[in-house]
């Protein structure tokens, strides 16, 4: 049985128990207050978030190693070639060099943002324990004197945070998203905790779904966050730093022709062997790709903007 | 056999044939992580389908963006790269071509 599975099995017997009390209390208009708060206390599986980190350290890892093991022997190939496509071929190199850096940033910061989300998760199931219990004490002892509600969501996202902060080498993309996560949550410091304080199992039931509304209220804000690093690393690779995480096509393939010297060899390397006399297009430039689903569309102020630049004429 | 000619056109093969196909390849296996990463959306902000509250509703939205983009950052420069194998191994077939070795 998965990990999800069974919390969810838990959450929906509690969820039952509090309806039967519910009912057996007279509750009527309480009672459809409680399924709302067990469905929000079964959003979100942190098993999943960890898979998906696994798969992000694996593609780093890939980047690091594999890519730039062919990307070190590519330029070295590059020796002896001269001319200007020849540079230009050797440019585009150096800038993939580059875009593996800030592509193996971005997966950083998309890890950073799945643990925000598997911090928000975990927490709110502490918490969503932790109300449960309290309430089943207070119904028990048919009342409760002020007992506090612990919102360990309130601190979720900036624990990640700070463990990434702590890195302090950080820059480029997760920066960037560390910081807007950061101001996402800067408000919810001074958040109160929940109380239950009742003299009666109604009353003890009442202060629950407050309490617990309470909860998933923290946990949209925390979410917030989460949502506000998404959207500046969704900005990051579309916009501002499209150019340096996807490079320039290089002029042997965006060239409508081809001159031999421009990708040539030097006269003692050439030496009595004759030059090409082709200078036919090397490869044919593709057309612009049709827009990805999300491109556009979003917003009512800018509806035709093309977020995602395609490469290559229309 | 073995003067700097036939030195570049070595050199151009591994580039063409070998190292640029490599780049392409990892790219390709970074993409394949990332098609995992994003098959998880629907289970990492999960809400039941019958509950009446779906919290993570718009991070998921958010997510598919996000993850959209990056998926076709990769699939550009995967692109761009066997693009460029092409050109280069045309390049050194020209070069063999008017050397009457092809």
């Amino acid at each position: 049985m998965s990990g999800y599975q069974e919390w969810a099995d838990n959450m929906y017997g509690q969820r039952d128990h509090f309806l039967g009390l519910a009912a057996e209390y007279g509750m009527g208009l309480i009672g459809p207050r409680i399924p709302p708060l067990f469905d929000a206390f079964v959003c979100g599986d942190p098993d999943r978030v960890e898979e998906m980190v696994d798969h992000l350290n694996a593609a780093k890892y890939v980047l690091n190693k594999d890519l730039r093991e062919h990307l070190g022997g590519a330029q070295l190939d590059m020796a002896g070639w001269v001319g200007d496509a020849a540079a230009d071929f050797l440019d585009y190199l150096l800038q993939l060099e580059d875009a593996i850096g800030l592509l193996t940033e971005c997966l950083d910061a998309l890890i950073v943002i799945l643990r925000s989300h598997a911090a928000v998760v975990l927490a709110m199931r502490q918490d969503a324990l932790n109300l449960v219990d309290l309430a089943l004490q207070g119904i028990e002892a048919a009342g409760a004197d002020d007992w506090k509600v612990a919102l360990a969501v309130v601190g979720a996202v900036a624990g990640v945070l700070g463990t990434v902060a702590s890195l302090g080498t950080a820059t480029g993309a997760l920066v960037e998203v560390v910081t807007v996560m950061g101001s996402a949550i800067s408000g919810s410091a001074g958040v109160a905790g929940a109380v239950i304080d009742a003299s009666s199992e109604l009353g003890v039931l009442d202060d629950m779904i407050k309490a617990g509304e309470g909860i998933v209220a923290e946990v949209r804000e925390q979410t917030s966050a989460v949502d506000a690093g998404l959207r500046e690393l969704a900005r990051f690779v579309s916009g501002t730093k499209l150019a340096e995480v996807r490079p320039d096509r290089p002029d042997v393939i965006t060239a409508p022709s081809f001159d031999p010297g421009s990708f040539g060899m030097t006269d003692e390397a050439q030496g009595r062997h004759p030059r090409p006399t082709d200078t036919t297009d090397l490869v044919p430039e593709p057309k612009r790709r049709p827009d990805g689903p999300y491109d556009r569309g979003r917003g009512m102020i800018d509806p035709d903007r093309d977020r995602y630049e395609e490469q290559g004429p229309a | 056999m073995g003067d700097q000619f036939s030195v570049q056109l070595d050199r151009l093969d591994s580039l063409a044939r070998d190292r640029l196909p490599g780049m392409a390849g990892a790219l390709v296996e970074v993409l394949s992580h990332l098609n995992h990463v994003i098959d998880g959306t629907y289970g990492a902000f999960f809400a039941h389908p019958l509950g009446q509250e779906d919290v993570f509703a718009g991070t998921r939205e958010e997510f598919r963006v996000t993850t959209d983009f990056l998926q076709q950052v990769l699939q550009d420069n995967v692109g761009n790269l066997e693009l460029a194998a092409l050109a280069l191994r045309e390049i050194a077939s020209r070069y063999r071509r008017a050397d009457g070795q092809e």
